[in-house]
């Protein structure tokens, strides 16, 4: 029995050092408390072993003793303030009680005279009663708060706290039975015995709750770590900032208090993606660079840092008032940059073991893991549906394509069905001599088929260039006006036809737009409108400007256009609404005139519902006035083209042309005008007539055998008698400036349109004719001196002059579009010489036909010369004899020119 | 009496129809004397057409209106109690058209543009002879 108290004692007292190196190596207060705590009895048990030794007590050892012992529930209550929130006036209390109990013990020792006995063995005086059940009260409250605590936390934490609660109830019973002992005069064996046997087991108690030894808390983490990973691999398809969540709670649980999870994702900020124990969104609050290596810097320190030695930390969680200590927690993510930290936030110690920390690390790495597996899944299903749809958007293109072919090779195939079947009935029927007769129908089938082709044609090649961004748009600025009463004049007989009505209400407006292709689309609009809208029906086409933007908008009231057909109405080849309402067209109309609206960055709009008729608009951006200030104007052209010249002033026409049917058709269109027409197969035989006998005019293909048109053009502007006359280039070949830039008037292509052909004849014929005297000139010249010098020689002959001074003058004036009968030009001018010159006033087709001189100092060399050529009527050499050379010049010129 | 020949032209668009028109009314070869002409605009009246007139021979485009016109052609004889041969006339670019339109039942594929007296053969051959 001896041996076991003893045995007992002696591990008590080695739990006693246990807990005193603990403190000396870590000097933290939980194993300083602790220590305290064991104080008493280890103390008794030492003073024990002691007298049993020397048999004697130094008298200050019982005082010593008296006085831990009765402070032991207060070291005890500190110890549980370290864990848990314990009221300060508790605290105060038993300190109160505790250095009051001292004194009246002391003095009821003395009163009955006990000597350095080991146990006190004061009788049972009421003094003592009440110090026993202040010692019970507070011993038992302190139990309570363990207690409490305990079913607070969970896991190996509520362990410890329930252990810690048995341990202080054990311990006080064995505090007592070791006092009670003395006065309830059982067996010193006895009461020693099961005052060392309770100590031991409080002591181990505390000693596993408070400092838990290392195998203990392996245990206990294993067991952590397995349901952790099993949580992880469960929770393993949820979002990222769910798996960090539930980190989090694994440490809150561990620990209590708030955790929060902070990732730095790029250099130079970092959020928090998780939190537990407090309310915060994933990624609402972001943390400064900086903010974080400090927080980082901390976790060096260890744990259960004081929170005011983390600064940043109070910044962002502001709502963590009561924080009273801070872990930081790094954790290393794997094959990445990222900087990944976990803050632990608490109001009391964590209790955390080195080993604890190591776990949370480590556990960390692992939620690492599987939120970046997570992430790269979730990014691969966002690649994968991208590329889905992208593939699917391929194939409809794709198809999209193919049915295009099919449509356009169906579309092409039925005119041409209609022209080769009725062409080839007609070469069997019947021949009387050199005719066959033919019903007129079948001569109207090819004739609209051979139209609906070319109309094809046309359409399809505008498609095409818009694709391949060929379009070749030259904008201008275009007096929307007139351009509007020329499509809708050119449109008239066709609505008359069914009796629709056409209204314009266009306000003054200038658009910028390639003018050709600005025509084409008005063009398009109403015709569709006439098409679409039915017989009596009414059309109105109105122009306006708003917020920056030109708006001519073509209304009808037709059928009306469903709205769920609205896209399809643009598609190619397509006709929407009742198939027996199916018109004749391209199909390609709408679509072509979109894309042509786009390349000028505008647009079409429509607006329309069944029965409510139809409005499309034409949107264009406007530019401000200052811009349209500075582009070159073009004045409205003139609003009614020209009708057929009458027979009387009708002159003859030259055709210079190789292929016999081009002839035949030329020659039927002219004469019926009432033209008389001379032909000439080749350039040569052609320039051989103009000079025999001077035509009116000059119709010139280009593909001709021997010399080509071009040549014939250079040749006959580069003679004096023949640069006058007006040449009409009629070709296939597309090639309008560099036929304008050597003087022809106007540029056709064919097939060639009658009305075209005749309106441009009649421009150019009727008013050469028509001119009158020779009147005004143009001088051109950088010197002062020089303008001086000419206009002071042709005005007293009656001329009227009209001056610019240098390149830039010239063009400015040529652009405000005044009309002169001649440009007498120098050729070296500063900035803008007279070649550019020239080549303006050739490229702007009101002023192509005015015959120009020049007029230089300089001679002139054979490259010059050549640059020249066809383009200006001769060179008069400036100096004194100036003004003789260019009066005598102009008189012997003005006949020819007057034609 | 000689019973009549009677063909049918199903074709949409009046330009084709006309061509047929003539190219069968000028023909002179002897087999399609006395030919008799109908005409169908779209599935639906073709149909109208074979359920209540006795048709020799179809003449039938493939893009009409209201759909397919090779749809005319399979089990034609239950649904109208007509048996007539069909020539099917195909602005085709494939020439699994082709295969389609004789694999479907018809008796004969033209591609347009067609020659007047490709038509012409066509139709004398497939028509039932004379009397």
């Amino acid at each position: 029995m001896q041996a076991l108290i003893y045995l007992a004692e002696g591990l008590f007292l080695v739990l006693f050092l246990a807990t005193l190196r603990e403190f000396v190596r870590r000097r933290d207060p939980v194993s300083r408390d602790l220590a305290l705590v064991f104080s008493p009895l280890a103390l008794i048990f030492a003073a024990e072993a002691w007298r049993a030794v020397t048999d004697s007590m130094p008298p200050v050892v019982a005082v010593v003793l008296i006085g831990l012992l009765l402070l032991q529930p207060y070291f005890l209550l500190h110890l549980v303030s370290l864990v848990r929130v314990v009221p300060r006036q508790a605290l105060w209390l038993a300190l109160l009680l505790a250095v009051g109990s001292v004194p009246a013990i002391l003095l009821t020792q003395s009163l009955t005279g006990s000597t350095g006995s080991s146990s006190s063995t004061a009788p049972a005086s009421p003094v003592t009663l009440a110090v026993v059940a202040a010692f019970v009260a507070v011993e038992g409250a302190a139990a309570v708060y363990l207690l409490l605590e305990a079913l607070r936390r969970e896991g190996p934490v509520a362990i410890r706290m329930w252990l810690a609660a048995l341990s202080t109830v054990v311990f006080a019973v064995a505090l007592l039975t070791s006092s009670v002992a003395s006065v309830a005069q059982t067996p010193p064996d006895v009461s020693r015995g099961i005052t060392s046997l309770l100590a031991l087991v409080a002591g181990l108690g505390y000693f596993l709750a408070f400092l838990t030894p290392g195998p203990v808390r392996r245990v206990w983490q294993a067991r952590t770590t397995v349901e952790y990973t099993r949580q992880l691999i469960a929770g393993s398809s949820e979002s990222v900032d769910l798996i960090w969540r539930g980190f989090t709670q694994l440490a809150v649980r561990m620990q209590g208090g708030s955790a929060v999870m902070i990732t730095g994702t790029q250099p130079g900020a970092a959020t928090i993606v998780a939190s537990t124990g407090l309310d915060l969104e994933p990624g609402a609050v972001e943390v400064a660079w900086d903010d974080l290596e400090s927080v980082v810097a901390v976790a060096r320190s260890g744990w259960d840092v004081p929170a005011d030695e983390v600064g940043p930390i109070r910044h962002y969680l502001a709502d963590a008032t009561r924080v009273r200590f801070v872990s930081v927690v790094p954790i290393d993510v794997p094959h990445s940059d990222e900087t990944a930290v976990m803050v632990l936030l608490s109001t009391h110690r964590t209790l955390f073991h080195s080993s604890d920390f190591e776990l949370l690390r480590a556990l960390g790495a692992q939620t690492a893991i599987v939120a970046e597996r997570r992430s790269v899944m979730a990014e691969q299903e966002a690649l994968t549906e991208r590329l889905e749809s992208t593939v699917e958007a391929l194939r409809s293109a794709s198809a999209a394509k193919s049915d295009f072919v099919a449509s356009m090779s169906h579309e092409f195939r039925t005119p041409l069905s209609a022209i080769l079947g009725f062409s080839e009935l007609m070469g069997g029927e019947p021949r009387d001599g050199d005719r066959v007769t033919v019903p007129v129908e079948w001569v109207d089938h090819i004739h609209r088929g051979g139209q609906h082709l070319l109309a094809l044609v046309n359409d399809v090649l505008d498609l095409a260039r818009v694709e391949a961004g060929r379009l070749d748009l030259r904008p201008e600025a275009i007096e929307v006006a007139s351009a509007v009463t020329e499509a809708v004049n050119g449109l008239r007989p066709l609505a008359d036809r069914k009796g629709i009505r056409i209204e314009t209400g266009v306000s003054l407006l200038t658009v910028v737009a390639d003018r050709g292709r600005f025509r084409q689309i008005l063009y398009n609009l109403v015709s569709n409108a006439i098409k679409y809208t039915p017989d009596g029906g009414h059309i109105r086409v109105a122009a306006s400007q708003r917020d920056g933007e030109i708006r001519v908008s073509v209304a009808d009231n037709g059928v009306g256009i469903d709205p769920k057909d609205h896209e399809n109405v643009f598609e190619e080849f397509r006709q929407v609404g009742d198939p027996a309402d199916r018109q004749p067209g391209t199909g390609l109309g709408l679509a072509v005139t979109k894309r042509l609206a786009e390349a000028h960055d505008g647009r079409i709009e429509l607006v329309s519902a069944m029965g409510q008729g139809s409005t499309f608009t034409l949107v264009l951006p406007a530019l401000p006035d200052s811009e349209l200030a500075a582009r070159p104007e073009t004045i409205a052209p003139r609003a009614a083209v020209e009708a057929i010249p009458s027979m009387a002033t009708a002159g003859d026409v030259l055709v210079i042309e190789d292929d016999p049917s081009a002839v035949r058709l030329l020659r039927e269109y002219l004469e019926a005008a009432g033209y008389r027409v001379r032909v000439a197969a080749t350039g040569e035989s052609g320039l051989a007539s103009v000079a025999e006998r001077k035509p009116a005019a000059i119709v010139l293909d280009v593909l001709l055998p021997g010399i080509d048109g071009w040549e014939v053009l250079r040749r006959l502007k580069a003679d004096d008698r023949a640069h006058d006359i007006p040449v009409i280039i009629v070709t296939v070949v597309e090639e309008r400036e560099v036929g304008l830039a050597l003087g022809a008037v106007d540029y056709l292509v064919k097939p060639i349109h009658r009305d075209a052909l005749l309106n441009c004849l009649a421009r150019y014929v009727a008013t050469g004719t028509d001119a009158g005297q020779l009147r005004r000139v143009l001088v051109v010249d950088d010197e002062a001196a020089a303008l001086a010098l000419i206009r002071a020689a042709l005005e007293p002959e009656g001329y009227e002059v009209v001056t610019a001074q240098g390149g830039r003058a010239a063009l400015e004036w040529a652009r405000g579009g005044q009309l002169v009968d001649l440009v007498v030009c120098d050729l070296v001018m500063p900035e803008i010489d007279g070649f550019e010159v020239i080549a303006a006033l050739k490229r702007d087709r009101r002023t192509a036909m005015v015959p120009i001189v020049v007029c230089t100092a300089h001679d002139l060399t054979a490259e010059q010369k050549a640059r020249l050529n066809g383009q200006i009527l001769g060179i008069v050499a400036k100096g004194q004899d100036a003004r003789v050379g260019l009066l005598d010049w102009l008189s012997r010129s003005a006949p020819t020119l007057l034609n | 009496m000689v019973a009549e020949r009677v063909v049918l032209v199903v074709e949409d668009e009046e330009p084709n129809r006309a061509l047929l028109r003539a190219v069968l009314s000028r023909a002179s070869d002897e087999r399609l004397r006395g030919v008799v002409l109908l005409e169908a605009g779209d599935l639906a009246s073709a149909r109208d057409v074979l359920a209540t007139r006795h048709v020799d021979l179809v003449l039938l485009d493939v893009r009409l209106p209201d759909g397919n016109g090779l749809s005319l052609i399979p089990n034609v004889a239950d649904r109208t109690g007509e048996t007539p041969n069909f020539v099917v006339l195909s602005a085709s670019v494939l020439p699994t058209d082709r295969a389609v339109a004789l694999a479907t039942g018809a008796a004969g594929f033209l591609a347009k543009p067609y020659r007047p007296s490709d038509l012409i053969e066509a139709v004398a051959d497939l028509l039932p002879a004379e009397g």
